[in-house]
């Protein structure tokens, strides 16, 4: 099986990501999907973007992603015994966002950058430290880990939890949603780590 | 579709974000076999993978960003930093928190002179909470003290989301201008040539002269836009004008690499992209350097823009490297 390769997923950084939350507004409005349904779908559609044999000839990304999305929802829609007559209803209209106006265009490039800066802001001290270092500074996990006095399986686990952030910031809400049930991940994931660290020595 | 039983989205991201890091560090042989049978397991763990990976390399744009912890506040004390996860992990992470504390780049604690290079734009948090974005090829100095933030805009454009605290007002100077605001954004230009330009975007600012501090400022509400002779004396109801949204957002396009010209004539557009980079534009002929030129443009590709300005002024463009030069088509 082949993995999303380096060069795909910086495809996809540039080119999906940015419109991720349109897609995400617009299965929300048109399709009156739930959050859960449009997390489900969104993951399929970055998995057909990413099994795709050649995303060169893609001229407009934007509209692609939103084809895929379409297409998979329908497929499904299809499939179900269950016919949610607003849903078709609704998907008769579902067309194509027409290219975007260049202010919107210019509203996503600021949002995002701001998402960026607000979810590296939210990242609790260490893991910002960390995260900085390996992605702004350019260090290996190995080298993070040297400079910040950590295990490298620590490390492994501040940018576990960064890019955790991260997902929220582009995903649901755009918030870090929710404070408390990072912690307690990271709790679990420490405890874990800890555990292991144990069994280790 | 099944749905009882079915793995959260969710928790298909916590796994994609543990295998993306997995990923960054290199795989064992082992987890190597162990990721390929994730993936097999459910479709939608690709497509998870997929974009957490894209998210992670997404992140390098921090490095746009500049300074994140360049210009974090200043470290607290270790024992405010004993929290709950602190605990959780032990004696060991008190221990590393302090060498890492004790270890703090120097870089931390230079005072913030802000640089950008040319065709850089940068977001920099001040740590109170403002926020500066720096244009191409723009320097700005930051000095902070209990009573007041002071800006030092030395030369480029730069705009402000200030944080609000009326303890401490926020000055930004440029040349013989300063702008004074509470809780706003706006934007200051200084740039050789032109006079100093003021646009406020959110909030209220007091823009007047630094030789005659407090008095005959002129204050500017959201949307709009003062501009600062350099020899004239501030005449307050002279220089103040107010601005459409598009005149906004067009005064403002900048943050996001882009140029945006209505009106202006062609040669002030080339100046423009000049102070980004790359190629220069030059352009012969004085009337078709007079020709007035609207539209948006990205900042960081003056060839595309000397094409797309040839083609509506029909114009022809000759590349020459490092020159892109514009004539007026020979007519035959």
């Amino acid at each position: 099986m082949a993995l999303p390769f380096d060069d795909r997923a910086q495809w996809l950084a540039d080119c999906i990501l940015p419109h991720e939350r349109a897609l995400r507004d617009w299965l929300a409005r048109s399709a009156f999907l739930s959050g859960d349904r449009i997390d489900d779908l969104v993951q399929e559609t970055y998995a057909v973007l990413a099994q795709r044999a050649d995303v060169a000839s893609i001229r407009n990304p934007r509209s692609y992603a939103f084809q895929v999305a379409k297409s998979i929802l329908l497929q499904d829609l299809r499939r179900s015994r269950v016919v949610a007559i607003g849903s078709v209803t609704d998907l008769e209209m579902l067309d194509q966002p027409a290219d975007m106006p260049s202010p919107e265009q210019q509203a996503i490039g600021r949002d995002e950058l701001a998402r960026v800066a607000t979810a590296i802001a939210a990242m609790p001290r260490q893991t910002r430290r960390a995260f900085q270092l390996r992605r702004v500074e350019g260090l290996s996990q190995r080298d993070v880990a040297a400079a910040l006095g950590l295990s490298e399986s620590t490390v492994e686990k501040h940018i576990v939890r960064g890019i955790k952030l991260l997902m929220q910031q582009f995903g649901r809400g755009g918030k870090a949603s929710s404070d408390a049930s990072i912690s307690s991940d990271e709790g679990r994931a420490f405890a874990e780590d800890r555990a292991r660290n144990r069994a280790e020595h | 579709m099944p749905k009882t039983g079915r793995e959260t989205a969710q928790s298909i991201d916590e796994a994609a974000a543990i295998w993306t890091a997995r990923l960054d560090r290199g795989l064992t042989e082992s987890e190597q076999t162990e990721l390929e049978d994730w993936l097999s397991g459910d479709s939608r763990r690709m497509g998870a993978l997929a974009r957490a990976r894209a998210i992670w390399a997404h992140a390098d744009r921090a490095r746009s960003l500049g300074a994140l912890a360049t210009e974090a506040p200043p470290p607290e004390p270790v024992w405010r930093r004993i929290d709950r996860r602190t605990v959780m992990i032990g004696g060991g992470a008190l221990a590393a928190s302090i060498v890492a504390a004790a270890s703090i780049p120097a870089y931390l604690h230079r005072p913030k002179r802000l640089v950008t290079a040319m065709g850089e734009i940068r977001r920099v948090p001040l740590g109170d909470g403002s926020v500066v974005t720096l244009d191409t090829h723009s320097v700005v100095e930051a000095s902070f003290s209990e009573q007041k933030r002071s800006i030092h805009l030395v030369s480029g454009v730069a705009y402000f989301e200030v944080a609000h605290d009326p303890s401490r007002p926020f000055v930004v100077e440029a040349r013989d201008t300063s702008v004074r605001a509470v809780g706003t954004a706006f934007s200051v230009r200084n740039i050789e040539g032109s006079p100093v330009a003021v646009v406020v975007s959110e909030g209220k600012v007091a823009v007047g002269r630094l030789a005659a501090p407090g008095a005959d400022e002129v204050q500017l509400a959201a949307n709009m836009q003062a501009e600062m002779p350099d020899i004239a004396p501030l005449a307050p109801v002279n220089i103040a004008r107010p601005l459409s949204p598009d005149d906004l957002s067009r005064a403002l396009s900048w943050r996001d690499g882009m140029l945006a010209f209505e009106g202006d004539t062609l040669a002030e557009a080339a100046h423009r992209f000049g102070r980004y980079g790359g190629p220069k534009i030059e352009i012969d002929g004085a009337a078709l350097a007079r020709q007035p030129i609207s539209g948006l443009f990205a900042a960081s590709d003056p060839r595309g823009f000397a094409r797309a300005i040839a083609v509506s002024l029909d114009a022809t463009v000759d590349d020459e490297g490092d020159i892109v030069r514009l004539s007026p088509a020979r007519r035959s």
